[in-house]
């Protein structure tokens, strides 16, 4: 697959792989990723894996945006090194609408759907991680149906509380931290995407499947903190 | 490290014998008052914000000892935004993901993942290797931070270029921009001329410290050091890395003009400018 190579600012070399939402594209930013981890490229220090590209952060007293490159050309087996991670299936249990969703009428008028028929749809797909990112936890959601796609707001909210789940344009996501925001709130999960407490700070990574179920209000306030991993 | 002036807290730590990345504090604008409850060195470099003991002011940029039942205190704000305290042996923090620093959105680094509140008690790293021999250090004043206003800042263009028809970038480095209120450490948001981008969202990708996107409604964010990893809004251009702290050191108000240079050029100056600290760092 082509990709080119791009400085985006004077430490961090993008890779950017065609430009569209896609699990195939999408596939190659994390194996690029993955076969790093394996190695020790002089310079780099971390990287940011997002849909079509991978942000590269390197010292540039320790290596030219040149040498970085000529490290990467170097890789050139991609292809299968994670599609073992990329098999988890995790269940995100969701209180739709009142006050965890204020967006949700709005959502529904929008599409002149019901609410009901907008929590059909947002729970009936599965949908892909395509990366993590923004706040610590955030899942960027491919898989959403289109007929309840909604643009996002004029104005971002200040504060989003920790576990709104929301549509911004043709994706969904959840907030894992209480953060400003632009997406349309349509419900809350008691899951704690991010949570420094676990062994695994993060519920979910790029890769993995995820599914919404709708639960009422005093399901959510009764949720086991400690069986929240509802995974499937 | 997620010091938005990381020239100066990179400093302060030198000057007392710390490694480059032990805790130090940073103080924003209106500083806070300290009871000193066991003799030790600290250092103060970046923003002036009169640093005093007792009635005392104190000189920045060098390693000062302290005694137990001094009070240091920061008053009046005469230039920058964001001073730097440093301790031989570095302050005790929270470690979070790798990192000792802050983050107020997330709740978590340095002391309990918020900022120091009347009564907090802060003690020291005696794990890391502190100045444990009485060793001065000072900067050598060429190595002090340059202060104007407007501030020049120099950035890269791009990564998103083909979003913005030349006209477009030549205003954004002709035109003059203010810091606004709604600014804080996760970026400022900047008042000027409107600049339009085409398309106005790109499909999220990697955001850089230091990157200046251009918002739907025309107007800048300029991302600082809590900034988050990455974004739709596309870039105009990337602040060079050497000048990531004089941005640290706007105040809201401030102006700003932006200066284009080479991916060269920003490395060579971030090449120099670490030079320049293993140069001017000498013992007093």
């Amino acid at each position: 697959m082509p990709r080119r190579y791009v400085a985006n600012g004077d430490r961090m070399l993008l890779v950017e792989f065609p430009e569209e939402i896609s699990k195939e594209i999408n596939l190659q930013v994390h194996d690029l990723a993955s076969v790093l981890a394996t190695k020790n490229v002089p310079g780099v220090i971390e990287w940011i894996p997002s849909y079509r590209t991978l942000g590269i952060v390197y010292d540039p007293l320790q290596a030219s945006f040149q040498q970085v490159i000529d490290s990467l050309d170097q890789i050139e087996d991609l292809g299968g090194h994670i599609q073992a991670s990329r098999s988890r299936r995790i269940e995100i249990p969701v209180a739709y609408g009142g006050e965890m969703g204020p967006d949700l009428d709005f959502v529904a008028q929008h599409n002149q759907l019901s609410t009901e028929e907008v929590i059909r749809l947002h729970t009936a797909n599965e949908y892909l991680v395509y990366l993590v990112g923004f706040t610590p936890g955030f899942p960027y959601l491919g898989g959403m149906a289109t007929r309840i796609a909604t643009p996002r707001l004029a104005e971002p909210r200040p504060r989003v509380p920790a576990g709104s789940v929301a549509i911004g344009g043709n994706q969904t996501g959840v907030y894992p931290i209480e953060s400003p925001g632009g997406w349309r709130i349509i419900g809350g999960t008691p899951l704690k995407l991010f949570d420094l407490d676990r062994e695994s700070p993060f519920l979910l990574k790029a890769g993995d499947s995820v599914r919404f179920r709708s639960i009422t209000l005093e399901e959510f306030q009764s949720f086991d903190p400690l069986t929240r991993f509802a995974r499937s | 490290m997620a010091e938005p002036d990381i020239y100066n807290s990179v400093l302060a730590n030198r000057l007392v014998g710390n490694p480059d990345g032990a805790a130090a504090l940073e103080i924003t604008i209106q500083g806070p008052e300290f009871n000193i409850l066991e003799d030790c060195l600290i250092s103060i470099t970046g923003g002036d914000l009169s640093p005093s003991l007792g009635t005392k002011l104190l000189p920045a940029w060098e390693c000062l000892s302290v005694e137990k039942g001094q009070v240091l205190s920061f008053g009046k704000r005469n230039r920058g935004a964001r001073a730097y305290l440093s301790i031989a042996g570095g302050f005790k923090a929270d470690q979070a993901l790798g990192s000792q620093s802050t983050d107020l959105q997330a709740k978590i680094g340095g002391h309990r993942g918020r900022s120091l509140r009347k009564g907090d008690l802060l003690f020291r790293d005696r794990s890391s290797s502190g100045n444990q021999v009485f060793i001065k250090r000072k900067l050598l004043p060429e190595a002090q931070w340059e202060y104007g206003n407007p501030f020049v800042l120099r950035v890269m263009l791009g990564p998103q270029t083909s979003c913005f028809l030349p006209g477009t970038v030549e205003e954004f480095r002709r035109q003059e921009y203010v810091v606004t209120p709604n600014s804080n450490r996760m970026g400022y948001r900047l008042k000027g001329p409107r600049l339009e981008a085409s398309p106005s969202e790109i499909i999220s990708d990697p955001v850089p410290l230091g990157a200046v996107q251009v918002l739907p409604n025309g107007q800048l964010v300029l991302l600082m050091a809590e900034h988050q990893t990455v974004g739709g809004y596309p870039k105009i251009a990337v602040l060079i890395s050497a000048d990531v702290p004089r941005a640290a050191q706007l105040c809201i108000g401030d102006r700003v003009r932006f200066e284009a240079v080479s991916l060269e050029r920003a490395q060579q100056l971030l090449r120099a400018q670490e030079e320049k600290i293993l140069r001017c760092v000498i013992e007093a």
